[in-house]
């Protein structure tokens, strides 16, 4: 559920409730609050406590860049409660990139929420560095879980993105730094895109192992829904099909909808590789040819007929 | 006076006495939160006390600091608003497991979201109309929050009443929701007098059953025949069974359009429970 932080464009309670309304008919037991900055939203505590009245878990995806006296009132209000369903993904990064007083903040955050974060880490640059990431958790006390994500293309924008002929480059410094921290068990979770190809067959078993049995090479619609309840696929795909919530009546019925407008793209090109075309591995199922973004953004450059309305 | 089957609506706890309330049951309006538990503690058991009705004016729901003690008081409470939602999240569930409905103010724009977290949280609430008008837009999405939601939620008053009693082959407005109904509730002000409506007329507690019928009588002649006998524009209106008249001034547009919407959505919401 997006938010952003112009006063205007918070959720609305109706639009919050039409939300758990809808989750709850369709079964579902959890939510993600995503950005904009979830944690700057002047009733975060209310929404939190509110979504876990309704049965949904939440997680939240910040930044964990606040005021201070925001952040303290947060902890404030979380504490009159016990056995709130709220975990935080905190996406940092690199502290050679971030400014002084913005590294503090994210540090303040991670020493408050240690207990109910892990971290999360976008790859935008093939010369990224990691070590911090293991210095974090080791130093809060955070869960040995990381989150990666590989900075896909938006099609039609211009964002900065990974492009796939440097796939291998990413790949040899993740297997570089999950083995040399296995010591400190601090487990690699794959977002969707990567493709299985990008690993050999030996590296694949080693990922396996330090994933423990965690990888993932599918992608998928994991559904946005943004203040004003439009809905789209998922972040890359944000002008894909765009649509309403009023338009569907269960999750079930959302998600079919993006899998089916997925599959269409997939019709005429299953991946980001021409060899995905023949691949045993995506016909089985068991890698979806990286992410469909790419592929939609190849379409963009043959011209637009692709694109329209699929 | 015939006054087995009513229910006396007491604001002044000097009238709460054998002589005068008799086996009748008692509605006892109170102002201050923190005479509820005392006062339900002093006369259940004693009196048939049919609810609390806590009037907070402008007030907050989250300024009464709900304990255990609450929990078997059959209690409404008029707030203006919720105040603090933050703290009504971390009582909920206390709030929940007693006998209470909040009733929130038509013409305060946040009740509409207001009642929609309560319901959803199981939480039995309800709306009621003050002398300033609401926005129809807003009473109507609440309506259809009401009738229409997919999930199982809490009553919303007067949606609920009028869903249950939809099916009548008589009129019947929701009147009881907010303690008037001439065939139900009487107003006792003082060991003397009684009215049907907190500011009708004062008639005399030692009425004779035939006189007190006449009053009766009289009371609904001005209060319902009348439309027909001017044929005003509620003698013609669709939504005169579920409205008698009640919301003819309460909304910001035509109260006849938004009436009919709501009997809609409740014969709809029936026909699809049966």
């Amino acid at each position: 559920m997006a938010n952003n932080v112009n006063e205007n464009d918070y959720i609305s309670w109706d639009n919050l409730i039409y939300i758990a309304d809808f989750l709850s008919a369709s079964g579902e037991n959890h939510v993600s609050l995503l950005g904009g900055e979830p944690l700057l939203h002047p009733q975060i505590s209310s929404i939190i406590k509110y979504l876990n009245q309704r049965n949904l878990s939440v997680t939240i995806f910040t930044s964990g860049i606040m005021p201070i006296d925001r952040l303290q009132r947060f902890v404030a209000e979380l504490n009159e409660l016990q056995n709130l369903r709220v975990g935080f993904v905190c996406n940092v990064n690199e502290p050679r990139f971030s400014p002084k007083n913005e590294l503090e903040r994210v540090e303040q955050f991670l020493t408050l929420f240690a207990n109910r974060t892990s971290l999360s880490f976008n790859i935008y640059r093939t010369d990224f560095e990691m070590t911090f990431l293991r210095d974090y958790i080791v130093r809060f006390g955070l869960d040995r879980h990381i989150r990666l994500g590989l900075a896909h293309p938006i099609p039609g924008k211009k964002n900065k993105y990974i492009p796939t002929n440097e796939f291998n480059s990413v790949k040899d410094k993740l297997i570089q730094f999950f083995t040399e921290n296995q010591v400190f068990g601090i487990i690699p979770g794959f977002d969707c895109g990567f493709p299985m190809c990008m690993f050999s067959d030996e590296e694949l078993g080693l990922m396996f192992k330090l994933s423990i049995g965690q990888l993932c090479f599918q992608c998928g619609p994991a559904i946005d829904i943004d203040a004003e309840l439009n809905v789209w696929s998922c972040f890359p795909l944000s002008d894909f099909n765009k649509k309403s919530l009023f338009d569907f009546t269960t999750y079930g019925e959302l998600a079919k909808f993006y899998l089916e407008k997925m599959e269409e793209v997939r019709s005429e090109r299953r991946g980001i590789y021409p060899q995905c075309d023949d691949c045993q591995h995506n016909k089985h199922g068991l890698c979806s040819g990286g992410c469909l973004a790419h592929i939609l953004n190849g379409f963009i450059e043959e011209g637009d007929f692709r694109r329209q309305e699929k | 006076m015939k006054k087995s089957g009513l229910t006396y609506i007491v604001d002044d706890l000097s009238l709460i006495r054998k002589n005068i309330i008799r086996d009748n049951s008692v509605v006892i309006k109170l102002s201050n939160p923190d005479d509820v538990v005392g006062v339900f503690q002093r006369y259940y058991g004693d009196y048939n006390i049919y609810q609390i009705c806590l009037d907070l004016g402008f007030g907050s729901l989250s300024q009464i600091q709900f304990n255990n003690d609450w929990e078997n008081i059959p209690l409404v409470i008029f707030a203006y608003n919720l105040g603090d939602l933050n703290y009504i999240l971390n009582i909920v569930g206390l709030i929940q497991s007693c006998k209470i409905r909040v009733m929130q103010p038509a013409s305060n724009k946040e009740s509409y979201a207001s009642l929609k977290i309560l319901s959803s949280l199981g939480v039995d609430c309800g709306i009621f109309f003050d002398q300033e008008q609401a926005d129809s837009e807003a009473f109507l999405d609440l309506a259809s929050y009401y009738y229409m939601s997919p999930v199982p939620h809490a009553s919303i008053e007067p949606f609920a009443n009028i869903k249950e009693n939809i099916h009548l082959d008589y009129n019947h407005s929701f009147d009881e929701v907010y303690f008037v109904d001439e065939k139900r509730f009487l107003y006792i002000h003082s060991e003397k007098e009684f009215s049907f409506l907190p500011q009708s007329k004062r008639l005399s507690i030692y009425l004779s059953d035939e006189d007190f019928e006449k009053e009766q009588v009289n009371f609904k002649l001005e209060n319902y025949y009348g439309h027909f006998m001017e044929l005003d524009q509620c003698s013609k209106c669709k939504a005169f069974k579920i409205c008698n008249h009640k919301l003819s001034s309460s909304f910001n547009c035509d109260c006849q359009q938004t009436m009919a919407e709501v009997f809609e959505y409740a014969e709809i919401s029936e026909t699809v429970r049966r």
